[in-house]
């Protein structure tokens, strides 16, 4: 149903162009949830704010296409952009204190969505305003339509943003980062809020978070990011199962277990590539144990791998016996130095 | 909100009390004798005595501030030695003109801001925000004088579009008085000739002081707009798919008017300087003028009681601009 196909997005800023997003593809099945995991810079937001149309000032568009319902919407005019917006394609930001009017009621807020889409009288967008209220876990809808955001809580108002967003009963949403800002036992209600309602409503879900363990209740299929690309995409237990680029088996040995064997949480060393100079190989090389001289020069493209459903950008994956380590066993095996240094050594 | 009102009047007894003692002592240390002037350039000493005596002009300084203290409490602002009449019928009948005169450059200024700081703000870099940006500046810093005469020189000796100066033209029939401001009071009275010629007589006084008020404004909005525009809440209302112009008016505008609602007091403060200047040179009969006349001439009472009309007025429009913050802000409302 959506089709990200080598989006390319790039922020001019006073210094030089930020190449956020650098050829993402990405697809999402009707009713299907994909998770998008990567860390902070790696373009997540970036591609969901894309396929919205809605890029802060600075970015564009380069290339690629955004296939939704059988039309490219980046060739859209802006009105039927905006009749895509909302009504077929809803988004749920990260925090929902500022994603809120301050100085508006929640009541109006919800209402002027529904109104955007529908020919409806204010006493029937109020009344449906309600019916969602109630349906995201509100109590005593009717009177909270009056408030201001900053009198309810941070779940609260999550609950909020989730019924605007599904208020016109979107095929797919856009939720970015939806619990980050809530508190760990509020954040699993409005997680379970969410799917139970984009269930009922059977819109898809691109839900891009940097948690895995939200990632893995909730998510069918992840797609990680690094540095602006996909470089890996899989079924959510075959990523979790058998990671095969460096960069996953890398989160994956980063994030705590309860109750697992006791083990030491490993950071993946270095940090991520400048935005501005991206290298011409593969932007994650200089930090993976498993790089081989290709990774310096080319930047693998995304292909199937272990079976039709497994996705990855990668010269040289990792076998599934080094994903305990973090690191290739393989007798002689040295990571590539990079050509520069070869040189001089020569 | 009524305990915000009762504080706030509460208050300008002390401002107003602040204002007569400063205005009071500082007329007085300000060189000029009002007996001499009085009493005309031929006066012999005695006579300028008499008159000083009438007056009460020869008492000491705290005596005489308690006897103005003690008439102001009564309602009663003395007499202006100029007019002889009483100051309090003389604010009557200047200060109209001044309120329309500056109510009318709050409103254009304040319109004229809002527009361009817009513009300039959603179309940040551009030339358009560019030109606004100098117009901003040049509206600060051209003084108001300096314009006043410039835009006489313009488009009364040169082009001859508008008069130089006064309410209405000589032959014009002032409507009757109801409010003593001219335009309400020619359209509630259905004089449409004499509406037509007082906002004929307006528009260059009113320009010059809007001028002002737009140079601030516009920077105050434009920054403002910027801000809001970047805002989580304003990509929220663009996902739901809503038009670009109930974007901009409910969520962008709504959010960036309160900065500019909170300068508009301030605006007042410049405004009411600005007035003394303009009026006088467009001959305009407000209050202004009235005080700047008063001054020259040591007349005291009249001095001090345009004076204090014109701090209360300040304070009456904080309270007033206070209040339309507490309505366009539920935040404060509610806590």
């Amino acid at each position: 149903m959506l089709s990200v196909r080598d989006l390319v997005v790039r922020f001019s800023t006073g210094r030089g162009v930020v190449h956020a997003v650098n050829g993402v593809s990405l697809d999402v099945e009707p009713g299907g949830t994909l998770g998008l995991v990567g860390e902070s810079g790696s373009g997540k937001s970036v591609t969901s704010l894309a396929i919205m149309r809605l890029l802060p000032r600075g970015g564009r568009v380069v290339s690629g296409q955004v296939w939704f319902g059988g039309r490219d919407l980046l060739r859209l005019s802006a009105a039927e952009m905006r009749s895509v917006r909302g009504r077929e394609i809803a988004m749920i930001l990260q925090d929902p204190q500022s994603s809120l009017n301050p100085v508006l009621p929640v009541g109006e807020q919800i209402e002027e969505a529904i109104r955007a889409h529908e020919r409806v009288s204010r006493p029937a967008a109020r009344a449906r305003a309600v019916e969602l209220l109630g349906a995201v876990g509100i109590a005593r809808p009717e009177e909270q339509l009056g408030r201001f955001p900053h009198q309810l809580s941070g779940g609260m108002r999550q609950r909020v943003m989730i019924a605007i967003a599904l208020a016109l009963r979107p095929t797919l949403l856009i939720a970015d980062e939806p619990t980050t800002a809530l508190d760990v036992t509020v954040q699993a209600q409005v997680l379970e809020l969410l799917r139970d309602l984009t269930d009922e409503v059977g819109a898809a879900v691109v839900l891009i978070s940097h948690d895995l363990g939200i990632m893995a209740r909730m998510a069918g299929r992840i797609a990680v990011m690094y540095a602006g690309r996909v470089v890996e995409s899989a079924p959510t237990e075959e990523l979790f199962a058998r990671p095969r680029h460096p960069y996953t088996v890398g989160l994956l040995r980063s994030i705590p277990r309860i109750g697992g064997a006791r083990r030491a949480l490993v950071p993946i060393e270095g940090s991520p590539p400048d935005l501005e100079r991206l290298p011409e190989g593969c932007p994650f090389a200089p930090r993976c144990a498993w790089r081989i001289e290709a990774c310096w020069t080319q930047n693998p493209s995304l292909a199937t791998d272990d079976g039709p459903a497994h996705l990855v950008a990668c010269h040289d994956p990792a076998e599934p016996e080094e994903v305990g380590p973090g690191r290739p066993i393989r007798p002689g095996f040295a990571p590539a130095p990079p050509p520069g240094i070869r040189a001089g050594v020569a | 909100m009524g305990r915000l009102i009762a504080r706030r009047l509460a208050f300008m007894v002390f401002v107003v009390w602040g204002v007569t003692l400063v205005t009071f002592f500082l007329s007085r240390v300000v060189p000029g004798d009002p007996a001499k002037l009085l009493a005309g350039p031929k006066a012999s000493p005695t006579e300028v005595a008499h008159i000083r005596r009438i007056y009460g002009l020869d008492d000491p300084l705290w005596t005489q501030y308690g006897r103005y203290m003690a008439d102001l409490l009564h309602g009663n602002l003395g007499v202006s030695f100029v007019t002889r009449r009483e100051v309090t019928t003389d604010v009557r009948a200047f200060l109209p003109a001044t309120l329309e005169l500056a109510g009318y450059s709050l409103l254009l200024g304040f319109l004229a801001a809002l527009v361009v700081g817009t513009v300039a703000g959603y179309r940040r870099g551009s030339a358009l925000d560019a030109g606004g940006r100098l117009m901003a500046i040049a509206g600060l810093s051209v003084p108001a004088f300096w314009l006043a005469l410039l835009l006489q020189l313009l488009l009364h000796t040169r082009l001859g579009w508008f008069p130089l100066g006064g309410r209405l033209d000589a032959g014009v029939a002032a409507p009757p008085r109801l409010t003593g401001i001219l335009t309400l009071d020619s359209l509630l009275t259905l004089h449409l000739h004499a509406f037509v010629n007082a906002l004929w007589h307006l528009a260059l006084p009113v320009l010059t002081l809007a001028a002002g008020v737009f140079g601030l404004m516009t920077r105050i909005v434009r920054t403002s707009i910027l801000e809001v525009v970047g805002e989580d809440y304003v990509r929220t209302a663009q996902g739901k798919g809503l038009t670009r112009w109930r974007v901009l008016r409910r969520h962008v505008l709504r959010n960036a008017m309160l900065p500019a609602v909170t300068v508009l007091g301030l605006e007042f403060g410049l405004l009411a300087s600005g007035v003394f200047v303009v009026e006088a040179v467009f001959q305009w009969p407000g209050l202004g003028n009235y005080a700047f006349q008063a001054i020259q001439a040591s007349d005291y009472n009249a001095t001090l009681g345009a004076t204090l009309v014109i701090a209360i007025a300040y304070v009456l429009t904080n309270l007033v601009v206070d209040l339309a913050y507490l309505y366009l802000d539920p935040r404060i409302r509610y806590t």
